[in-house]
């Protein structure tokens, strides 16, 4: 392992993949090693050890751990279930560094520590990849329809992510009320739907495809005060009419398309400027 | 800019417990390295984490009586509140003698303009000049809640000076004029229930400067006083008769501020919590026929506050039973006020505007950017909110993380692969 800060691996990790018993084990909360050096020469492990590493060894001498001392590692690991010397204890005990054995020999040790290494740069280039991708977030969600406990909720995810992203609060304001209608729409006339949100400096997306009874005149629906609202939903207070007017007020672009007793697809657009 | 809050933080006093960064509403806190982060654009001054600390870490920040001795003459403007902690029995009289035993040369209440301002309100409602609903700008914390967390409310907030800064206002104008003394001689100090409101007064949010000088909190001034009230009180003098006494002493408690005004179209909410609740509700236009909303941070209204002494639900009974012992309404000329109107006297000049924080510095790709590596990092996590990597949720530790301002490697499941 490399000693960038990433590649830090915290030593139960290694504990737990070598399968090796704890003879010392240093008791600061984050002890953690940036790298691994294999040799039983201890020459080479004083010229090319790097500071903060772990020596993996099958000289079980308290030499070994001196070696490691002096090229300031964390601590040591012994191969083939050494056990270690009293006198190699005492010294690891005095510096702070923490003393592993295991089962394995030198090869297949490598070989376990080396797929941790994988494993981490992995995780690592996972999280770098993500920063280099496009400057475009997708989030999908779903409507039950008739659910009137939970109607809102979709809404208010949307603008919490349109919040975190930092929009202008006016656009928030408008994609709010938008949407809100939209699903309120939902919820009163269609069985379900499934929301996206795209969103990007350029513009926010947001559709809305349902399936439910369709609209037959958008036309006319889209005319403030018109709703087919049943008379419970009235006395609920829903159902004003206002619904698709709210949302061609506040969305810079919408598009209505509908199939009657198929459903419902509408399209909401924010322009960015 | 450099906001001013309610209380420093005592690195040395803090045991790391970490209850302050799971109590702050807005997310304000981190521990790392064995030290509190506080991240001072995010804070409201709820006064959470004052009150939640077991180890008093955050010391908060609040004049003392002394500190006014540089004025030559003082004028004491208490709280709505501070008649609430003495029980149902104590005349307000009483506690405004014990306060001018202090050394103070004049009390002056709050009421007589909290009442004008509802009419006030209540008037401007009637026009269309105003866009609805307003929401009350009387608790300081719930307009720096809007600044922080709800920027597209800002123009929704309250356009008229608050009943504590009006009292100010008078009382300097009064006493300059009665005694000749120009206007920074005189010292306007305000007894306050909570942090939020001695920020307030230390920097508005809502104008250049406070007309208030200076706060002392009610916790301070509590066990100066009470002797004296009990003293006042053996002594049997007569206080009902003053005319400082004014109906509407009730201000500050959960309802309060709507009693002038119309209920069919008003909401009263408190509670940080259920304040959220009604600005979403705003911000998704769902709230349909409300003109005015008064919102507190504390439960119950100030009498919730964090400086005050009395349970607030003790502090409302005795509210309730001051007004119906020693109420009287308050005569004011409306000829008079609605002069003042006209004049522009109660409207505040500047707006309230949204707080810049490390989101609306960044433009939209960089933002978005972040925002899909929070996500990617958050699958990672094992959403257990432990807080051991010193953010107080999973979510805010990979928000940190995609900013830069946490390692994935403070995670001890990452760190271990336990998850």
């Amino acid at each position: 392992m490399r000693d960038s800060t990433h590649y830090i691996v915290d030593v139960s990790r290694i504990q737990n993949i070598l399968k090796a018993k704890v003879w010392v084990s240093n008791t600061s909360s984050n002890e953690h090693i940036t790298g691994i050096y294999a040799s039983d020469l201890m020459s080479d492990v004083l010229a090319y050890g790097k500071p903060g590493s772990m020596l993996l060894t099958g000289l079980n001498t308290v030499q070994a751990v001196i070696s490691a001392y002096m090229a300031e590692f964390r601590g040591v690991a012994f191969i083939r279930n050494k056990s270690p010397e009293e006198e190699t204890l005492k010294f690891a005990r005095e510096k702070g560094m923490f003393v592993l054995s295991t089962e394995s020999d030198m090869y297949e040790a490598c070989v376990k520590l080396a797929t941790l290494e994988s494993k981490v740069s992995e995780e690592v280039m996972e999280v770098e990849e993500v920063s280099k991708a496009e400057n475009i977030t997708t989030h999908s969600f779903f409507i039950d329809g008739n659910d009137f406990a939970n109607a809102g909720l979709v809404s208010t995810q949307i603008k919490a992510l349109l919040k975190s992203i930092g929009y202008d609060p006016q656009i928030i304001r408008r994609a709010a009320i938008s949407t809100y209608e939209a699903e309120m729409n939902v919820v009163m006339h269609a069985r379900k739907a499934d929301v996206t949100l795209t969103a990007s400096d350029k513009e926010i997306y947001i559709i809305f495809i349902d399936e439910g009874k369709g609209i037959k005149d958008i036309d006319l629906a889209m005319q403030e005060g018109y709703s087919t609202a049943t008379e419970e939903q009235r006395a609920l207070g829903f159902g004003a009419g206002m619904g698709l007017p709210n949302i061609k007020k506040n969305a810079d672009e919408l598009e209505i398309n509908s199939v009657v007793d198929v459903g419902t697809r509408i399209e909401i657009y924010f322009y960015i400027k | 800019m450099k906001y001013f809050h309610s209380h420093v933080i005592i690195q040395e006093r803090c045991k790391g417990t970490l209850t302050c960064l799971r109590a702050c509403p807005t997310k304000a806190l981190r521990y790392r390295n064995n030290k509190i982060i506080f991240y001072d654009d995010l804070c409201v001054d709820c006064g959470s984490c004052i009150n939640s600390c077991p180890e008093k870490v955050f010391l908060p920040v609040i004049d003392e009586i002394a500190d006014f001795d540089k004025f030559e003459y003082k004028v004491v403007v208490p709280s709505h509140t501070l008649y609430t902690q003495f029980g149902a029995n104590t005349h307000p009289g009483l506690i405004h003698k014990a306060l001018l035993s202090l050394g103070f040369d004049a009390v002056h209440e709050i009421s007589k303009h909290a009442h004008e301002l509802s009419y006030v309100v209540s008037e401007s409602l009637k026009s269309d000049m105003f866009q609805k609903p307003i929401i009350s700008n009387f608790c300081p914390a719930v307009i720096r809640l809007i600044q922080v967390s709800y920027p597209n409310l800002v123009d929704l907030v309250s356009p008229f000076d608050v009943s504590r800064e009006l009292a100010a206002k008078e009382a300097k104008l009064l006493y300059s004029q009665k005694l000749g003394l120009s206007m920074d001689k005189i010292g306007v100090i305000f007894i306050s229930p909570c942090p939020a409101m001695v920020v307030s007064i230390k920097q508005p949010a809502e104008k250049e400067k406070s007309w208030i000088d200076g706060a002392i909190a009610i916790s301070d001034i509590y066990n100066r006083i009470l002797p004296r009230i009990m003293e006042l009180k053996n002594e049997k003098t007569d206080e009902t008769n003053q005319e400082f006494f004014y109906y509407g002493k009730s201000w500050g408690q959960l309802g309060y501020i709507l009693r002038y005004l119309d209920p069919d179209n008003t909401i009263s909410v408190a509670g940080i919590d259920n304040v959220k609740m009604i600005l979403d509700d705003i911000e998704d236009s769902r709230l349909k026929n409300v003109d005015y909303i008064e919102a507190f941070i504390c439960p119950q209204g100030c009498i919730g506050g964090t400086y005050c002494v009395e349970n607030p639900y003790i502090s409302r009974h005795a509210a309730i039973m001051l007004e119906k012992r020693f109420g009287k309404p308050h005569e004011f000329d409306r000829f008079e006020i609605n002069k003042k109107i006209e004049n522009n006297y109660y409207q505040l000049v500047e707006k309230v505007v949204p707080r810049k924080t490390r989101l609306m510095e960044s433009d939209i790709n960089t933002s978005i950017k972040k925002m899909k590596q929070k996500e990617r990092i958050l699958t990672k996590l094992p959403n257990k909110n432990c807080g051991i990597c010193g953010a107080p949720t999973c979510e805010t530790f990979a928000e940190d993380c995609a900013w830069g301002d946490a390692d994935l490697t403070d995670c001890i499941f990452l760190r271990t692969g336990t998850y």
